[in-house]
């Protein structure tokens, strides 16, 4: 079946975004069945993601939007449908014409310097095109300035129970047993939206299936520290939404087939750039979500692979003791804790130094490039310190590469994929 | 009394000096949510950090990049060009940005070769509720202890409640000289108005209230001024900058309220305590106080707040300034315009930065709003 472009339907309004996002990923399936079906494993745990959001009030569950880091699996555990509303602008932003619509709607209202994440979130509901309403909204004070200021307003138009949970800014013991505190209190506010008490072996079952792909997460990142690294730059974007909803069990097939492919490409000898590994990178902001294929390219045209973004990068956090509440509400507050983009960006930036030593010391990194969307300002405040950290310690100079990750209009393919290569080339030069 | 110091817009640096001749410590603070209670019982100087007249901020974009925002930037560029004379810093997450002058500038001033200071860092919460508070308080617990490691001396109850008493009778006072705006005729311009509050950065307590006073005693000999074509009030992002006021004032707008960090906001309400939890008291301020918009609950406070405001004093419109990159006052018209549009205030959206940039087109702006305004009126 040929790939039909649904585009222009949503641009009308006469599509939602749920609607088109859902035929848009269904017929990639479809191609992708047809064509290369040994690449389905990519496709189906999109399709069983967004579709699980788009039937969910039919399958008599609740949905459930969320922003931030709050405590997901919980969600699962009530039996209810969360929405990552992150994936919205993630899934947009390769369709810049769909996209610059909601960007452009919220610019409207608001700074045209606010993260395009946000402004898509925002964008999306302004135009009322989400194609379907939260049952309850849970959002945190973090990731950034731009969200604080997208969350009140969303809340205020989708008029739902909402749950706001507040981000220490410091990730000590103290940050712990605030956010511990706060889980307790969001256990309570779920109990009262679905009129059930929090049933502990449903829960636990949840966290099987949280420490389960936390535990595959982990493998997978670890895959990439294998020189030649097996795994293709792009599966850095997929991997980075998901520690958001680990306890989801499509995701256990998705990382068990990218484990397995990752394994049997090192035990062929192969690896992610076809024409040999020259360079190593690490993205130490965001991914460029407008243009995927960028990573494929750098990757045969340059043997340049990118090894691991540090705002997507992870540590698995894992039950332990199941039935000791107090334990597993720590854990649920260190996953919130340690969420992507927020463990490294949204605190003092020794944390996101932490995150980039661990990078650097374990995965054989011989470029650094700041990947800067420039929406993501605070991160942008902190590139000279982290350039010179890099550099004092490693050796490595950084390239500060502004882009606008969600928006296409910023800066095309083309300008991106030659900066890189011209830094390649004449800076690095391996 | 001589009190022209409270229109003195730079950024004079002699009480702070004279203070730190004493021998006694004197620290910069960012933002609003480091109680200068807390530093005052501990007999230190809180100098509220701002940037007015930073017209070159080269050397703090080379650290935060051109998509910060360039009062965060330019606060920076004073602290590396060593324009302050302080012992230390104490930051506060107010937004992401003016939280990046803390990592920054730690970063700068523990090099090998640069001179030792004292460099903290509290968190406070973004929103108010029983849990929150108590974080806070554990935060305002160890912001005692550091600043009386510093300067040795117990913070006690009792030098708590000193403080707040102090700062309360300086709450007080601009209170009765913001009360004057809202004459047919005020004695003060916006402008005036803006430089008397910005003053308080740099100065004691206790001497700010001293020129306050008199001030307010010889404000009978003030000319009433008749000359202006539309009341305005100014909100938005941190705006350290009078002369930027003047330039609208100077076509004809008066502002006669704000709704600004550096200002009104900046005082609030007079601090209430239960002297059996002073530190609780002082959290419960701090985080109930309408400042901006950094917290996620206060908006549908603040946005009342500036419409009763805009009743009260009369406003005939609106200046909502941000600053380009800020994202903190970024998104309040997504319901403030319809808001102000139900009550018929008309609104005026303008982009700044912080140095004094396209002045021109400042002036065509102002002066197209004011007249529309002044025929609306
Ligand atoms: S990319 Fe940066 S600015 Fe955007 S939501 Fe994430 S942390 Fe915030
Ligand atoms: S002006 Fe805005 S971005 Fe700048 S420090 Fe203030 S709140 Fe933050």
């Amino acid at each position: 079946m040929a790939y039909i472009d649904h585009s222009p339907k949503v641009l009308s309004g006469e599509m939602s975004t749920m609607d088109f996002i859902c035929t848009t990923i269904e017929s990639k399936l479809d191609y992708a069945l047809e064509k290369n079906p040994d690449t389905r494993w990519i496709y189906d745990l999109q399709v069983a993601t967004w579709c699980s959001i788009r039937d969910a009030k039919k399958n008599g569950k609740k949905v459930i939007a969320f922003g931030g880091p709050v405590p997901v699996d919980l969600i699962y555990a009530f039996g209810c449908q969360p929405y990552y509303l992150d994936q919205l602008p993630l899934s947009l932003a390769p369709t810049t014409a769909v996209a610059s619509k909601y960007i452009d709607l919220c610019e409207r209202y608001t700074n045209q310097s606010m993260c395009a994440l946000d402004k898509i979130e925002l964008g999306v509901l302004l135009a009322d095109e989400y194609g379907i309403t939260p049952d309850a909204f849970v959002y945190s004070t973090v990731p950034c300035d731009s969200s604080r200021i997208a969350y009140p307003n969303m809340q205020k138009i989708w008029n739902v129970p909402t749950f706001t949970i507040d981000t220490p800014f410091r990730r000590d013991e103290r940050g712990l047993r605030y956010l511990a505190k706060q889980t307790l209190e969001f256990i309570e506010f779920m109990e009262e939206l679905t009129g059930t008490k929090l049933d502990w072996d449903k829960f636990k079952e949840t966290m099987e299936v949280a420490n389960k792909t936390n535990e595959l997460l982990v493998k997978c990142a670890d895959l990439r520290k294998h020189t030649p690294c097996p795994l293709p730059g792009t599966l850095c974007i997929s991997n980075a939404c998901m520690s958001g909803q680990a306890a989801d069990p499509a995701m256990v097939d998705f990382l068990e087939k990218q484990l397995e492919t990752g394994q049997m490409i090192i035990d062929m000898g192969l690896a992610a750039c076809p024409n040999g590994e020259k360079y190593r990178m690490m993205f130490h902001q965001n991914m460029l979500w407008t243009d995927p294929k960028t990573y494929g390219y750098l990757e045969r045209e340059y043997g340049a692979v990118c090894i691991m973004d540090a705002l997507g990068h992870f540590w698995g956090n894992y039950y332990e003791n199941m039935d000791d509440k107090d334990d597993c509400v720590r854990i649920l507050a260190k996953k919130m804790m340690d969420f992507p983009m927020i463990h490294g960006a949204a605190g003092p930036v020794d944390y996101y130094r932490d995150r980039i030593k661990y990078l650097m010391d374990n995965f054989n990194i011989n470029v650094s490039v700041f990947f800067g969307h420039i929406g993501c300002k605070h991160t942008w405040a902190s590139t000279k310190i982290l350039s010179e950290y890099i550099f004092e310690n490693w050796g490595i100079p950084t390239l500060n590469l502004d882009v606008d990750c969600i928006d296409g209009r910023y800066k095309g393919p083309d300008e991106i994929r030659k900066s890189i290569g011209e830094y390649l080339e004449n800076v690095v030069r391996l | 009394m001589d009190y022209r110091k409270l229109f003195d817009c730079s950024i004079p640096g002699e009480s702070v000096s004279a203070w730190r001749a004493e021998g006694k410590k004197a620290l910069g603070v960012v933002c609003c949510h480091v109680p200068h209670e807390i530093l005052h019982a501990a007999n230190i100087l809180p100098v509220r950090l701002r940037a007015t007249g930073c017209e070159d901020y080269a050397e703090g974009e080379v650290w935060m990049s051109s998509f910060s925002c360039s009062f965060a930037k330019s606060i920076l560029q004073f602290f590396i060009e060593g324009r302050y004379d302080l012992d230390g810093l104490i930051c506060s997450d107010g937004c992401m940005q003016a939280a990046r002058i803390y990592d920054n500038w730690k970063w700068i001033s523990e090099k090998p070769e640069a001179k030792k200071q004292f460099n903290y860092e509290i968190g406070v919460p973004r929103k108010s509720s029983p849990t929150t508070k108590e974080f806070y308080k554990e935060e305002l617990f160890d912001l005692i202890s550091e600043m009386e490691k510093q300067s040795g001396e117990k913070v006690t109850d009792e030098k708590l409640i000193e403080s707040i008493e102090l700062y309360n009778e300086s709450r007080r006072l601009v209170k009765k000289v913001l009360e004057l705006q809202k004459e047919k005729h005020p004695v003060l311009t916006g402008t005036e108005a803006l430089s008397l509050m910005i003053s308080s950065t740099n100065m004691p307590v206790e001497e700010y209230i001293e020129l306050l006073r008199a001030f307010l005693a010889d404000v009978t000999n003030r000319k009433p001024i008749t000359d202006y074509r539309a009341r305005l009030m100014l909100i938005g992002s941190a705006m350290d900058d009078p002369n930027w006021v003047k330039v609208i004032e100077a076509k004809g707008g008066l502002f006669v309220a704000d709704t600004l960090c550096h200002g009104t906001m900046y005082f609030g309400n007079e601090m209430e305590y239960d002297k059996s939890d002073i530190i609780g008291s002082i959290a419960d301020y701090y985080l109930n106080r309408l400042v901006c918009p950094r917290m996620i609950d206060n908006r549908d406070a603040l946005h009342e707040y500036i419409l009763n405001t805009a009743k009260e004093y009369q406003v005939d419109g609106l200046v909502y300034q941000k600053m380009q990159n800020c994202e903190c006052w970024g998104g309040e018209n997504v319901f403030l315009e319809g808001e102000l549009k139900e009550v018929g205030i008309p609104l005026l959206n303008l982009d700044r930065e912080q140095k004094m940039a396209n002045v021109g087109q400042l002036e065509v702006r102002a002066e197209a709003f004011v007249e529309m305004i002044e025929k609306e009126g």
